[in-house]
């Protein structure tokens, strides 16, 4: 689960609509909100990205790493 | 109709289960694979469902949850998943066929099991266990409450006992979700099978699998979870790794609301509930003279809400199809479970089970026993 610059935004691919919705929540629960969409994706993925602002970009990236994902990438 | 046996099945469900059923047939469609609103609204409502089960169950995390076809499946995923040639496993004598067949198949293929003898008392049937281990025991099964005699077994125990020597713990627990509290983490099972459609008010044909350890289990179906999709290889990450195929929409949203219920209603009410009819009927059946109880009378630390018997010299079904002639319905037979008859001399008769639900009252308690006694003159 990555956070990578996407139009208007940043987007987090996931691996499964299970995982993208977890981390939704726990986006949620932190004041973080998302939009969880459908994606082009190359087979690897689920299809499914959360969406994120800029502004909040930081602060997921935080999260995500306390929650045991690696977020990569240079914000 | 006096419906007594909701140990195959609960009936009736309760009014929100049967609309979140309906509701799902009219409002979603097939989730994870498309962006449109009706599949996005299944994905949402299973996702909610497994952060119910999760936390219902104590499974660690919402990814070790594994929605299947039915407690049976549930089984099969763990045996089949877990054992292979030359391990050995150990299991109760009270278990239902979902274990003992896939164990009897994997004996076929070079795994040897032993079967516990369960006792008069917990300390009894934990030392059974206990001699039962070996060096190369793979798997612990334990039903958590029998289907035919309606005694809890102490799978806490078991666990602690196994957790010592390392030894994966599953129990069945057809039984007993929604009418005894069992949680993974806090009892330290590794693996709890449920049906969706018993004590947790869901419809038939779905199921739970708890895995704290998922990543013990080798799948024993693969296909389509969408996701990895350019890969022939089935993901390795629960619960897409466990679930291929389109899920039963219908049976988890109705499984979302029966938690609902069980969660409102109180698992130990629910219980409560349960122990006290079946206490009432075996307080009755027991003062006539050509009914035969098998078991000490009920007491709610070690049963749940069903017991079995037998009249006079009939066969069990001749019994049922009596009472169901009087308005009572009732299950007869061996009820696929047929060392637990064993263990009580039943297997040739079988026996009569009644089993309640929350929905039961004391007046057909009371209706039961008096079409009984009138069997039973």
């Amino acid at each position: 689960m990555r956070l990578e610059r996407r139009k208007n935004g940043f987007g987090i691919a996931a691996k499964s609509l299970t995982e993208a919705m977890k981390m939704k929540d726990i986006f949620a629960k932190n004041g973080i909100g998302t939009t969880l969409v459908r994606t082009p994706n190359s087979g690897k993925g689920c299809g499914y990205s959360l969406y994120i602002k800029a502004p909040d970009v930081k602060k997921a990236h935080d999260i995500m790493r306390r929650s045991g994902y690696s977020p990569g990438g240079e914000i | 109709m006096i419906y007594l046996d909701n140990a195959a099945t609960t009936f009736p469900k309760p009014q929100s289960v049967r609309r979140a059923a309906a509701n799902s047939v009219m409002t979603m469609a097939n989730p994870g694979r498309s962006g449109h609103r009706p599949a996005m609204a299944a994905g949402e409502m299973i996702y909610r469902c497994r952060v119910k089960a999760s936390e219902f169950f104590g499974a660690g995390s919402v990814e070790n949850v594994i929605f299947t076809p039915g407690c049976t499946y549930s089984a099969n995923m763990v045996i089949k998943g877990l054992l292979k040639s030359g391990d050995h496993a150990v299991v109760s004598d009270m278990e239902h066929n979902a274990v003992m067949r896939p164990m009897h198949t994997m004996s076929e293929k070079g795994v040897a099991y032993t079967i516990a003898r369960t006792g008069e008392t917990d300390d009894e049937t934990l030392a059974s266990f206990r001699d039962a281990l070996r060096s190369n025991t793979r798997l612990v099964i334990c039903t958590h409450v029998s289907n035919v005699w309606g005694q809890r077994l102490p799978v806490e125990r078991i666990a602690a006992l196994c957790r010592q020597y390392g030894i994966p713990v599953m129990t069945d627990a057809a039984q007993s979700a929604g009418v005894f509290p069992i949680n993974a983490e806090e009892n330290g099972i590794d693996f709890i099978c449920a049906p969706a459609h018993k004590g947790l008010y869901g419809t038939m044909g779905t199921g739970i699998l708890i895995a704290r350890h998922p990543e013990l289990l080798k799948t024993i179906t693969e296909g389509g979870t969408g996701s990895g999709s350019l890969s022939l290889s089935q993901p390795d990450f629960p619960p897409d790794k466990f679930e291929s195929g389109t899920p039963n929409v219908p049976g988890i949203a109705a499984l979302s609301a029966g938690l609902d219920f069980v969660k409102q209603t109180g698992v130990e009410r629910i219980h409560d509930h349960e122990v006290k009819l079946v206490t009432y009927l075996y307080d009755r059946l027991s003062k006539m003279s050509s009914i035969t109880l098998y078991t000490p009378r009920p007491n709610a630390m070690r049963n749940g809400g069903l017991l079995s018997f037998n009249v006079g010299n009939l066969s069990s079904e001749e019994t049922a199809a009596y009472l169901f002639e009087k308005g009572i319905a009732v299950r007869a037979g061996l009820h696929c479970s047929p060392l637990a008859h064993r263990r009580y001399g039943t297997e040739k008769r079988g026996a009569v089970r009644i089993s309640t639900s929350y929905f039961n009252t004391m007046n057909e308690m009371e209706s039961a026993a008096r079409a009984i006694s009138m069997i039973a003159r």
